[in-house]
């Protein structure tokens, strides 16, 4: 998989208490190469989000046990980033959408749900979240690391750290998403393809050999945490850490 | 056999499968149906109406059963309507056209399972 030819398949989380609507439209995303998981309730869907990493949220606006608003809220207060979030609903009027979409929603659209119109909408959210803004450029700076995604490389400074194709994949990943936990199943899926017959131990292995090479340490200003019972977290250090970490 | 088709295959399986739940939710409409002839069940009539509209909606326009959508879709808002006034203040007349406009639902939905 090769994160040059983005927009990539989607891992999105669906809450749709309507077995019916759930089914079709988790039919019609995983046609089109995402992989969706279906919630029949908010509460179902606040905890998974922070077990899993979705991508997406596709929220149905009247769900039992707490609304589709209500579950927007608990995540945008809890969750560590920004995930993107697709409301669907009935409801039309122009309040609630003004509502929804003042609540953090990324975009809104009314049912009946149309499959072309979902898919294109999701890749529109898609194509903005995108972390790292590529362009024409084919280099993304994440100082002091540079990865070229046409070379396919990664220079540390100056120096070209020698790479094996699957860790510089693993290395793009982590520092497209940085910031976000990533749990060890959807880095296996995104970063070996979803039919991978490999266990999670192939993850880890993998990146302890990637924090060695890429010298993933404070003083470089990027640490790569293991997130106890959720995954990893490739993230940039506070100055104040790496002030204290550069003067011993 | 391409994707398309393959994608095709799949929604005519599913839209099948929809089309044999549809006994079932006129079961539960004819049963709400029956609760609005009971002033002491207008209540929770309503609300069960409101919510069973609101799935038949959604997912009857995503299974190109428009008019069963919108009809559905109207009948939701409603009940909307009369939940956001107070329930037991709507009138006579409020019922008689919420059970008139259920009949016609349930009446749509028969055509399709026949």
């Amino acid at each position: 998989m090769s994160y040059t030819s983005l927009p990539i398949f989607m891992f999105i989380a669906l809450l749709e208490d309507d077995p019916d609507q759930a089914i079709l439209v988790r039919t019609w995303l995983e046609d089109s190469g995402h992989k969706c998981a279906v919630f029949g309730s908010g509460v179902a869907i606040t905890r998974a989000v922070h077990n899993e990493s979705y991508d997406l949220l596709i929220l149905d606006w009247l769900v039992p046990d707490m609304d589709g608003l209500e579950v927007l809220d608990r995540v945008r207060a809890t969750l560590d980033w920004r995930v993107p979030v697709l409301f669907v609903t009935q409801r039309d009027a122009e309040n609630d959408i003004v509502e929804a979409l003042e609540h953090g929603a990324d975009d809104y659209m009314p049912k009946p749900i149309k499959r072309a119109e979902m898919l294109a909408r999701i890749d529109a959210i898609s194509r903005r979240s995108q972390q790292a803004p590529e362009g024409n450029d084919k280099r993304l700076e994440f100082s002091p690391y540079t990865l070229n995604t046409a070379t396919r490389t990664i220079k540390l400074g100056e120096a070209t750290l020698e790479l094996t194709h699957r860790e510089f994949e693993l290395a793009l990943f982590f520092f497209k998403h940085y910031g976000r936990i990533l749990s060890r199943g959807y880095i296996l899926e995104a970063v070996w393809g979803r039919s991978a017959e490999l266990n999670t131990r192939t993850v880890d292995t993998h990146i302890s050999r990637l924090r060695r090479k890429l010298s993933l340490e404070a003083s470089n200003g990027w640490q790569l945490s293991s997130i106890y019972q959720h995954g990893y977290r490739l993230e940039q250090c506070a100055t104040e850490q790496l002030a204290s970490e550069t003067s011993h | 056999m391409s994707a398309d088709t393959s994608l095709a295959t799949k929604i005519a399986r599913l839209k099948q499968i929809y089309i044999e739940s549809l006994p079932a939710k006129v079961k539960a409409l004819r049963a709400i149906h029956t609760q609005l002839s009971s002033p002491s069940n207008i209540t929770e009539g309503i609300n069960a109406l409101s919510d069973l509209t609101h799935k038949i909606s959604g997912s009857a326009g995503s299974y190109d059963f428009h008019q069963i959508s919108a009809v559905a879709h109207d009948l939701e808002y409603l009940c909307r309507g009369l939940q956001a006034d107070n329930i037991e203040a709507c009138s006579v007349h409020d019922i008689a056209k919420l059970r008139q406009d259920l009949q016609g639902l349930i009446s749509m939905l028969e055509v399709e399972i026949d």
